[in-house]
Formats: structure tokens, sequence, C-alpha cells
């Protein structure tokens, strides 16, 4: 198969009519659009749904640092217990206690 | 001059006129889309008619185009002729048409070829005339061994007459890539076509 002879049936190809549409395509198309379900009313829902990805990454944070605060305040509260206690019995044994 | 500027000023209000039925349209009337399917059906079935012979699968191409355009016809943009996005939509809906037939026949089918086209394949050198359906019906059968893009650019390139730039927009791909597929394509065809040669040779 030579090039020459490629082009040929190319040629040939491009001559071939396609064929027209059949009468009333138009409304076989429509009656296909029509029988497809209308599209929904966007409720709150599926505003929740689009952006759940978000809001549930959102919520892992918010949890994290609730965590991690609560875990630093109470480990600050107990050395400030611990300091309290001890310089509350330092202070009796010394003179100056009350 | 005048008549330029007069042909110009009519492809200008067929435009606006179809900005404004598409706006239509998308306002809710549903049923000005018909007029949408009239206008654009002839250029989608001539596109689609490169890559399905058969009247019936082609007609049902055609629907699942406009039933495409019609699902995303919010993406429509008017930055380019509507004609040239239903085109692309078109060509989309015949690649994946093509991908499924291609896992549906892998066998030669002389049977859908007619003798005027095998015997021209049979003459030695380019001599003969071979008329259109005869050398569509050809290259349908060559065709089928090759891949889906690559009949798609073959299609595209050689029986559309389209441009490098346009293929690549249409494909995906760049300009390079385009010209490397069309030329490795075009070698994977010219030899299917000597395979058909050689089966039916031997056939005889």
């Amino acid at each position: 198969m030579n090039n020459n002879k490629l082009e040929k049936l190319f040629a040939a190809a491009r001559k071939d009519n396609p064929p027209l549409p059949a009468e009333g395509f138009d409304f076989v198309v429509m009656q296909a659009i029509k029988s497809e379900s209308p599209p929904r009313a966007v409720t709150v829902f599926d505003q929740l749904n689009a952006f759940f990805p978000c809001l549930a990454w959102a919520a892992v944070t918010t949890i994290a640092l609730c965590i991690a605060g609560d875990w630093i305040s109470t480990g600050v509260q107990t050395s400030l217990t611990d300091g309290a206690t001890q310089l509350s019995q330092q202070w009796l044994l010394t003179g100056n206690g009350f | 001059m005048g008549d330029s500027a007069e042909r110009f000023g009519h492809i200008t209000d067929a435009v606006s006129d179809e900005t404004q039925l598409l706006e239509r349209i998308r306002n809710g009337a549903t049923d000005e889309f018909a007029e949408i399917v009239r206008r654009h059906q002839t250029r989608v079935f001539a596109v689609l008619a490169r890559y399905e012979r058969d009247a019936q699968r082609l007609e049902d191409l055609a629907q699942e185009t406009f039933v495409k355009a019609w699902r995303a016809l919010e993406q429509f943009d008017g930055r380019a002729p509507f004609e040239h996005w239903i085109s692309r939509i078109a060509v989309r809906t015949a690649i994946d048409h093509l991908r499924k037939r291609q896992r549906v026949r892998n066998e030669i089918g002389f049977d859908e070829v007619g003798e005027d086209a095998l015997d021209w394949l049979q003459t030695d050198g380019d001599e003969g005339e071979l008329d259109a359906r005869a050398a569509r019906e050809l290259l349908d059968l060559a065709m089928r061994e090759l891949a889906p893009a690559d009949q798609l650019v073959i299609t595209l390139q050689e029986i559309e007459g389209r441009s490098v730039k346009e293929i690549a927009g249409l494909m995906g791909i760049s300009g390079v890539a385009v010209r490397v597929r069309a030329l490795r394509a075009r070698a994977k065809l010219k030899s299917a076509l000597e395979n058909i040669k050689n089966a039916k040779h031997e056939q005889q």
C-alpha cells in the first residue's frame, strides 16, 4: 500500500455524503429530553452534602484543638496547684507564717 | 466590500439570535431546544457519520449527542460558536462509541465490504477509481484494527480535513502529540489494509 493509493482512498472517502436526519428527529430528541427526570430543587441537605468534606474537617480540627487545649490547661493547672501547695507549705514553716 | 459587510451582518444576527434562544432555554423554555436540534442536526449527523455507517446506530448517537448537550447547556459559555461546541460533544460521543465497538468486533468482516473495494485493494499501484461508498466501507473495515484514538486522528485529519490545532483541542493533547499519533496511525492503517489484502488473497 503506497502513499498515493492511501491518499486516493482518503479522497474517495471524503466524497461520501453523510446521511440526512430522518423527518421528526427533533421530536425524538425532545421526547428523550422530556423523559429525563427534571432537575430537583436544591435542598439544605444537598448543600450540607456538598460541603460535607469541609464541614467534617472543620469538626475534626475543632475537636482536636479542644482536646489539645484541655490537655495543656490540665497540665498547667496541675503544676500550678503543686507550686501553690509547695509555696504555702514553705510559708507556714517559716517565721513569717500566719 | 458591501457584500462582505452584509454577510457579516447576517452572521452576527444569527449568533445573537442563537444566544437569545439559548438564554430562553436556560430560563425554562425547554421546548425551544427543538429549534437548536433542527439547526444543528445536519452538522451532528455529518460528524458522526464518519464513525458509524449503520443508520439506526447513527441516529442513536446523534440523539445521545443532543441529550448530552442539553444536560451540559449551563456549561456553554458562548466564547466559541454553539456549532463548534456541539461538534466537540459529537466527536466525544463518537470516540466513546468507538471504544465500545472495539470491545465487540475484532474479526475481519469481508461481507461488510463490497467486491469493488476489495478488487481495488488487490490491484497493484494506485490506478483505478474507487467510489465514495466503497472507500468508506474499506476504510471502516481497516480502521477496526486501529485503537479508537488512532481512528479519531485519521478521521479528523484525513477525512474531515481539520487542522492539527483543532484536533489537539478536540482530543485534549498537544499539537506535537497529534502529529506523532497521526504518523503512527497512518502506518497502522497501511498495515491494516495490507492485512485485509492478504487475508482476501488467501481466501481466494
